[in-house]
């Protein structure tokens, strides 16, 4: 008896809760579904250029013009951590820079 | 009947997108040549601006669909660095230091450099998102992201909707809010950097009723809001972006398009 009343309301619902949401709907959902399959593409275009980095060092001197002369490098993946439970402590004061 | 039942569960599924539009190669939406060009022209007007360090935003959906306040879906910070390729080849260009969305339901994260080329790859239009710290802010950036804390500081438990008071959750946005505090006040500990957080940061309030908000959480676990109270807020490239100016923290913010550059 209810069961058609339900279907309703999450349809309803459904389609009412989108837009206040990350959107995308019925549309990017299809496309996660062959996010693989494209990623898989997007990193054989990177590569194609025949370069893939090794290295990546922050440049830390300051001062003088900066030109970029590199080209589209792969991925480097950084390790994970635990996550940090916070204990009360008292803040600083508001952000200011010396 | 059961087919009814099944549609209208499916319909709550694909109308509630877990991935937050922050994913790692994300599904291509433009074309890659038109792409890695707008890559290049935000990094070339990164370094006309003489910028080591800057906090990138990309557009990952339609904004027409996103929360009200928000605009960008996924925000990094580009280093300037020197590049080695695997010939021996040097060069100089920038790299994005992002944290990405993963896994089957999306709720654990990784932290990975990338090119501007591939931050750009999962774009919804060309609309980038620009914040050039302070000079003095760049160098200590720098500091903390070429040191530990800059993955210590990282939790991999995603929530899209990630509370940045609070170490339950965390976002990309979260994350360089947190690295951006832990710069800041020279701190790699984080209750400090939250209790900071709290009381100087005003995140962006997402209008989340308790329907929505009950649904969003049975659909996936990334859209939780149990690390909330009566009101969702969350870490956003425009509520950091008002942070920094609100502080004189920023020396620049503006958006990048393939035509022009706008006061952001």
């Amino acid at each position: 008896m209810y069961i058609p009343f339900l279907c309703a309301t999450a349809l309803v619902i459904g389609g009412a809760a989108a837009p206040a949401l990350a959107g995308g709907s019925a549309q990017h959902s299809a496309a996660a579904v062959d996010h693989s399959a494209q990623a898989a593409g997007h990193s054989a275009a990177a590569v194609a250029s025949g370069v893939a980095t090794v290295l990546a060092v922050p440049l830390l001197v300051t001062g003088g013009a900066l030109m970029i002369t590199g080209a589209a490098l792969a991925d480097v993946s950084r390790p994970v951590s635990a996550p940090k439970t916070a204990r009360r402590v008292a803040p600083n004061a508001a952000p200011h820079l010396d | 009947m059961y087919r009814l039942i099944i549609a209208a569960v499916l319909s709550l599924c694909l109308v509630l997108p877990a991935d937050a539009g922050s994913s790692e190669a994300g599904a291509p939406q433009l074309p890659a040549a038109e792409v890695a060009a707008f890559a290049n022209r935000v990094q070339q007007d990164l370094a006309a601006r003489g910028a080591r360090v800057a906090i990138v935003s990309r557009m990952g959906r339609d904004p027409r669909v996103m929360p009200k306040g928000v605009r960008y879906t996924h925000v990094s910070f580009w280093v300037f660095s020197q590049i080695t390729d695997a010939n021996g080849r040097k060069g100089t260009e920038y790299r994005a230091y992002n944290l990405y969305q993963i896994g089957a339901n999306g709720t654990r994260s990784h932290l990975v450099q990338d090119s501007p080329a591939d931050f750009f790859a999962g774009a919804y239009n060309f609309d980038a998102g620009v914040i050039i710290p302070d000079a003095r802010l760049q160098a200590k950036l720098l500091k903390v992201i070429a040191s530990p804390t800059y993955a210590k500081l990282h939790n991999p438990r995603y929530s899209v909707l990630a509370n940045p008071n609070t170490t339950q959750f965390q976002n990309c946005t979260e994350h360089t809010l947190d690295v951006l505090m832990a710069a800041v006040y020279g701190t790699s500990d984080i209750a400090q950097i939250k209790a900071n957080t709290a009381a100087h940061f005003t995140p962006q309030v997402i209008a989340v009723g308790g329907v929505k908000r009950a649904l969003a959480g049975a659909t996936s676990a990334a859209l939780t809001t149990v690390d909330h109270g009566a009101q969702v807020e969350t870490a956003t490239f425009e509520s950091i972006a008002r942070f920094m100016k609100a502080n004189d923290l920023a020396a620049r913010v503006y958006r990048v398009t393939p035509d022009a550059v706008y006061k952001f």
